[in-house]
């Protein structure tokens, strides 16, 4: 029963956020709630290349965290976005049991020592979250948005301290 | 410090921006702007409250109190309270990052080169934002706009420093472009740590002109560490500057003074799809096509019999795909297909217990001699005696390239040709003449050993030249453009073939070509040893009005005397005469 509760929390998740494309600032994702978009590295072909534009990543991240700080902490900000811009990466170490985008999203929530307990309980979370049928058809801020909920509801399991304000 | 220059009467700031300095005339007169902040760090000693000034330059504070004997027993505020101000005490070490090009965009192929910052806890707001440094213009009108390159070349766009995010930044390169990322740390001392990170800090607020070749990336990370350490690296002066001479020139094998001691290579996903599929088993690889190549109702049951490896190298290439294009403007109708394919992969991988695949992997010890610090120089100029039927000459090549086929490729690249310019002057005893000028001659042989039929990757060559068909023919010069796709298969390490098939139109007509031509180029490569080259092949070209091919053959062998310098030999033959070509190759900065 449990599970089947993690699971439907798991997989309202999307659509949750894409409620919350019409009701700003409420709900749990933090990508419509702190204004993190899918495309802060836009990819500008031969403008990237000819000039090597490094765009500023994080600031839009961080002014939105700014204006709302109770519900997007840096902390919250900067975890999400994380994983939205190596998602591919989070997704096949969360795949393979941890890697080092994994340790890379542990460290930023300050869970760096509890990773692996992290890895193994995410994985086991987000297996439920992919295996719905409507998860290729998700977009980058849904599956993000999944990502996210796993390694957060699987940091409250197994590292309840470092999980606060996530 | 601020890149002042002077020119008779007239002194001016790199600078562009007045709000940058202390006065109005900062921009122009160096003398004001010394006596504007010198004024505003007494000011501080006698009332701390006005910091401001001092914590927006705090590499001009740092060298005012160190270098003017006067100012010396001066304080300097604790910046803390800056906005976005970065403690140099927690910076511990500075790495320069070299990120290769790559043929889909062949403005990027001599890389791109920035900072990165370490620093030994991972504090949450260094990690995140401040942990690379790097440089580049303000583009936003790229598409669509045929002033782009224009404005690229001549300083049209506005350029500055920007602080990101390195382990973000580094994913980007190697996982959505599809670039290696070479690490070189560099050896300071404490004091130039802390000055290169004031420094660049300092920066952050200035503006300057972007000139594609020669105020670039390249140009602005050499003068910072320049000024961190006090040595000389690079000729700013020069027609370019490319990012890869930067790492050059610091990597030098003569310097021993030189700050980069290590190669770190961070591979792109591409990379690590490449090296895994060609170490799996026949039949693991078998697998492989068999499921990418597959209809998607199909796939379910294929993922089932994927070994691990095989599963972790499908579902990485699927990656590679998709990178490939969510880059394009336009959306791809294939995405969700490739997505659902995916998904399975995934499903599947989670299924079973876990199985580690290092997502990133960084090689410390490159498995080949050749790196982006050991490879030969971009220009060159090669001087040769060319035996043709009609006479002998002195032959005479100045070229910029990356690769030309004879050079050896750095490690995670594969054997190209990508010439940026050259020039071919013929003396004789009778007369000097320009031979041949090269606009561009790119030839990407991709030996992506995945099914092109799902990659759609294809090996393909573009050249824009004025020259003779050979160097046999004396009077068949024209200008024209040669475009070719095919195949470029590697056998193993040291063999390649690759066929290139494509068309030709040209200025004028000669004894030897019509306006339009048909065109194939195909080879074999071998590394003979890892000073030798050697390059086989046979050109076919034929009119499509008359028909009658024309066979060309060709033999390139290439030595290398030293890192910098190489000696060829090439022999010609159209079935009838005969040209050989012996020069010798001094590579440069």
């Amino acid at each position: 029963m449990k599970k089947i509760a993690l699971v439907a929390a798991l997989v309202a998740v999307p659509f949750i956020s894409q409620a919350e494309t019409k009701a700003q600032g409420s709900g749990p994702s933090p990508y419509t709630e702190c204004g993190i978009g899918a495309a802060i590295f836009q990819n500008v072909g031969w403008a990237a290349a000819i000039s090597n534009v490094i765009w500023d990543l994080g600031t839009t991240a961080f002014s939105s965290a700014t204006l709302s700080p109770e519900m997007c902490n840096a902390k919250k900000v900067k975890t999400a976005t994380l994983i939205i811009e190596t998602l591919e990466g989070m997704e096949a170490d969360l795949a393979s049991g941890g890697g080092s985008y994994t340790t890379a999203v542990a460290s930023t929530m300050g869970c760096a020592s509890a990773h692996n307990a992290i890895v193994a309980k995410a994985r086991s979370n987000y297996a439920e979250v992919v295996a719905q049928p409507g998860y290729s058809a998700q977009t980058r801020q849904e599956r993000a948005a999944g990502v996210y909920s796993s390694v957060k509801a699987a940091a409250n399991t197994v590292a309840p301290t470092c999980a606060v304000s996530l | 410090m601020n890149f002042y220059h002077s020119e008779s009467s007239k002194v001016w700031s790199e600078v562009q921006n007045k709000d940058f300095f202390l006065t109005p005339e900062g921009h122009t007169s160096p003398n004001k702007e010394f006596a504007a902040f010198a004024s505003a760090v007494r000011g501080y000693q006698t009332d701390q409250s006005k910091g401001e000034v001092l914590c927006r330059f705090p590499a001009r504070t740092t060298l005012l109190l160190k270098e003017y004997e006067p100012f010396n027993s001066f304080k300097r505020p604790d910046c803390k309270d800056h906005p976005r101000y970065i403690n140099p005490a927690k910076v511990t070490g500075v790495s320069l990052i070299f990120a290769s090009g790559y043929f889909e965009s062949p403005a990027s192929y001599f890389g791109h080169t920035m900072l990165k910052f370490e620093t030994p806890e991972k504090d949450f707001d260094e990690f995140f934002f401040d942990s690379s440094l790097n440089y580049g213009a303000q583009v936003t009108d790229a598409t669509g706009n045929p002033m782009y390159i224009v404005n690229g070349l001549m300083g049209g766009y506005t350029a500055s420093f920007q602080r990101n995010n390195d382990f973000i930044n580094t994913y980007s390169y190697t996982n959505k472009d599809m670039r290696d990322v070479w690490e070189y740390p560099l050896e300071l001392t404490p004091d130039q740590t802390r000055f290169l990170v004031e420094y660049s800090s300092e920066l952050r607020h200035a503006k300057f002109k972007y000139y594609f070749f020669t105020d670039n990336c390249a140009h602005r990370m050499a003068r910072l560490i320049e000024a961190a350490t006090g040595k000389k690296l690079v000729d700013t002066d020069g027609l370019w500057l490319l990012p890869v001479e930067v790492v050059q020139t610091l990597k030098s094998p003569e310097d021993e003074t030189s700050p980069l001691k290590d190669e770190l290579r961070t591979p792109s996903l591409k990379s690590r799809v490449r090296d895994g599929y060609l170490a799996l088993s026949k039949s693991d690889k078998r697998a492989v096509n068999s499921y990418l190549t597959s209809k998607p109702e199909e796939q379910l049951s294929l993922s089932k019999g994927l070994s691990n490896e095989a599963l972790t190298v499908a579902f990485m290439q699927y990656d590679v795909q998709l990178a490939k294009l969510s880059s394009k403007t336009k959306k791809s109708k294939a995405i969700p297909k490739l997505q659902a394919s995916r998904a399975i992969l995934l499903r599947e991988k989670l299924a079973r217990p876990a199985f580690k695949a290092e997502s990133k992997m960084v090689t410390e010890n490159p498995s080949r001699s050749i790196t982006p610090a050991t490879m030969k120089h971009p220009g060159s100029v090669q001087v040769g005696y060319l035996s043709k039927p009609d006479k002998d000459a002195l032959n005479l090549r100045f070229q910029a390239s990356n690769n030309d086929l004879l050079t050896a490729p750095f490690e995670g690249q594969e054997a190209s040709r990508f010439i940026m310019g050259a020039a071919e002057i013929e003396t004789s005893f009778e007369d000097v003449s320009l031979k041949r000028v090269t606009l561009l001659d790119i030839a990407s042989l991709n030996t992506n050993p995945l099914p092109s039929s799902f990659t759609g990757e294809y090996s393909w060559s573009l050249k824009a030249e004025y020259g003779p068909r050979n160097n046999i023919c004396d009077k068949c010069s024209s200008a024209g453009v040669d475009a070719k796709i095919g195949k470029a298969v590697r056998l193993n390490e040291d063999l390649m073939l690759f066929g290139l098939i494509g068309g030709q139109v040209n200025s004028r007509e000669t004894s030897h070509n019509d306006i339009l031509m048909l065109t194939s180029e195909n080879g074999v490569l071998i590394d003979v040893s890892p000073r030798a080259r050697l390059l086989a092949g046979i050109n076919i070209e034929a009119s499509p009005e008359r028909g009658d091919p024309a066979y060309l053959y060709k033999g390139s062998l290439s030595y290398d005397i030293s890192p910098q310098t190489d000696i060829r030999m090439s022999l010609e033959n159209d079935g009838e005469e005969s040209a050989a070509l012996l020069s010798l190759s001094f590579y440069l900065n």
